[in-house]
């Protein structure tokens, strides 16, 4: 047995890295290893290079870059839990916003919680996650920028769009911002440094919830959109609603002294039905504080009035846990207001005489449109709510006029 | 001489079996190890006997120690904590893997 000179393993060295072994860990033991089995064989055979020859064929016929292959993929196979994991997030993200999106058409609640929680986890969750994946498995630096470049212009689209269907603040400029980039700096990036099949290597997975979540981008794009005219005249009318309903309640209670003072009975019932009224407006105040609150709106800043901007936006979407039936826990619900609104009226007594307007009729039920609180409350637009809530306010205080002009 | 197939999914079994019973080793040490105990049966190549104690490195179930010998480095694998346990349940596995293969293959087909 022989020791091999410090240029026989220099020789061997060299060819490990002309093959293409980069793992330095790796070269070490493959050095190694065939210094070992030359110096136990170099006797056998006449000539360094022989032997070295002999033993390259029979320990690794297909070059020494196979091993550092076999390596690589025997020490990534772990990220195939993650990348199972990931998927399944990713599909979770992308079911979130399909149903969603499917939701908000359909009116139907939750729609708002499943495109915020889907679109988070997509842009927050799982492109995040895939960036660091593909920042681990991929060598080159370019190739890095590439793809970090990618997830996160992807990550900006998918923020920008839960900013447009929100209507927040700011969404044009970071959904404008990712697509720019994405188009700018990822695809020609992409063109010049990955092969040609490498959009063929972006997993079926992926690929399906970029397609999902881009095709409930364009169902939003393509929603009907009403005209700012539409939207203004919307917005005034409920204005008038809102101004007349004041004006009104301004003159009532302006006259209700001088009233009280005619009232030809004198048994103190015009100042108790006064009082019963203003509970039942200033009731009806708090719930349109509610319905503002909810929608982040700040009462005080609109004058506890729907903001006749955005009157369009309310008059198609259907978020309000305020009226419906079952919600017991909520301070206000439908069932209230319909007890009070007849408590009102019964107090009112029956010889009025004169003709009301069904929204005050809340034993209403009709085969068509059901029962009252479905009619004008129940799965309505906020925007109909509340001009429902207006007028009945409206309501009130004409029925207070009417008896007050009767007794008097 | 055995087919590749058949040693790849016990290589690091025999590796781990090897290593809890000699301490440290280096790699040819392994291959040689594994060449005479199996009577020249059992060849192993690089092209797996290093992929399989990179694996197991990053697994966490060898350590490795460096040592300089003959103007190269050479890298001494042994078990961790992790991997005497491992290997124990490694080839207690292996052996009821045996069994059940001899059982297959010695079973007499019947078709009454």
């Amino acid at each position: 047995m022989s020791t091999l000179t410090q240029m026989q393993v220099n020789l061997i060295r060299g060819d490990l890295r002309r093959e293409g072994i980069e793992m330095t860990d790796l070269e070490d033991d493959l050095l190694d290893h065939i210094c070992c089995a030359l110096e136990e064989e170099m006797g056998n055979f006449s000539s360094f290079e022989q032997a070295y020859d002999q033993i390259k064929q029979e320990f690794c016929p297909n070059g020494y870059r196979e091993i550092q292959t076999e390596t690589t993929h025997l020490l990534t196979i772990k990220f195939n839990k993650m990348k199972k994991i990931l998927n399944a997030i990713g599909i979770a993200g992308a079911a979130m916003v399909v149903f969603g999106t499917a939701f908000k058409f359909a009116h139907w609640p939750t729609a708002t919680e499943l495109l915020v929680l889907g679109t988070t986890t997509l842009a927050l969750a799982y492109l995040p996650l895939m960036m660091i994946l593909s920042l681990k498995t991929t060598d080159r630096p370019i190739g890095k920028v590439r793809n970090a470049i990618g997830y996160l212009a992807g990550s900006g689209a998918m923020i920008g769009f839960l900013f447009k269907v929100m209507h927040w603040p700011g969404a044009n400029v970071v959904a404008m911002g990712s697509i720019v980039a994405f188009c700018v700096l990822f695809l020609p990036l992409f063109v010049a440094t990955s092969g040609k099949e490498a959009i063929l290597k972006v997993s079926p997975v992926a690929s399906s919830i970029l397609v999902l979540v881009s095709a409930c981008g364009l169902f939003f794009m393509l929603a009907p959109k009403a005209s700012a005219r539409y939207t203004q005249s919307m917005g005034n009318l409920t204005d008038s609603v809102e101004e007349t309903f004041e004006v009104n309640h301004d003159r009532l209670i302006a006259h209700r002294t001088i009233f009280q003072t005619l009232d030809t009975t004198q048994s103190g019932s015009s100042q108790a039905l006064s009082g019963q009224a203003e509970e039942l407006i200033s009731y009806i105040e708090d719930l349109k504080t509610d319905i503002l609150r909810q929608l982040d709106l700040d009462p005080r800043a609109t004058g506890n009035r729907l903001p006749s901007d955005q009157a369009l936006q309310f008059a198609t979407s259907v978020t309000n846990p305020i009226f419906s039936e079952g919600s017991a826990s909520w301070p206000h619900n439908g069932q209230d207001l319909k007890t009070k609104l007849a408590a009102f009226q019964s107090q009112l007594g029956s010889d009025a005489g004169s003709r009301r307007p069904t929204i005050l009729d809340t034993s209403a039920q009709t085969a068509a449109e059901g029962a009252w609180l479905d009619r004008y409350f129940i799965d309505q637009p906020l925007f109909v709510i509340f001009n429902n809530l207006t007028l009945i306010q409206l309501e009130i205080t004409n029925l207070e006029w009417e008896r007050m002009v009767v007794r008097s | 001489m055995y087919s590749a197939e058949l040693l790849k999914g016990t290589l690091s079994t025999i590796i781990l079996k090897l290593l809890a019973e000699h301490g440290k080793m280096y790699g040819y040490e392994i291959a040689q190890c594994v060449r005479q105990l199996s009577d020249e049966r059992i060849l192993i190549k690089e092209g797996s006997l290093y992929p399989a104690l990179h694996k197991l490195k990053d697994d966490g179930l060898v350590q490795t120690e460096s040592e300089m010998v003959d103007n190269r480095v050479r890298k001494y694998y042994s078990l961790t904590n992790k991997g005497s346990q491992t290997s124990t349940e490694k080839v207690q596995e292996l052996f009821e893997f045996i069994e059940t293969i001899k059982q297959i293959l010695n079973s007499k087909p019947s078709f009454t």
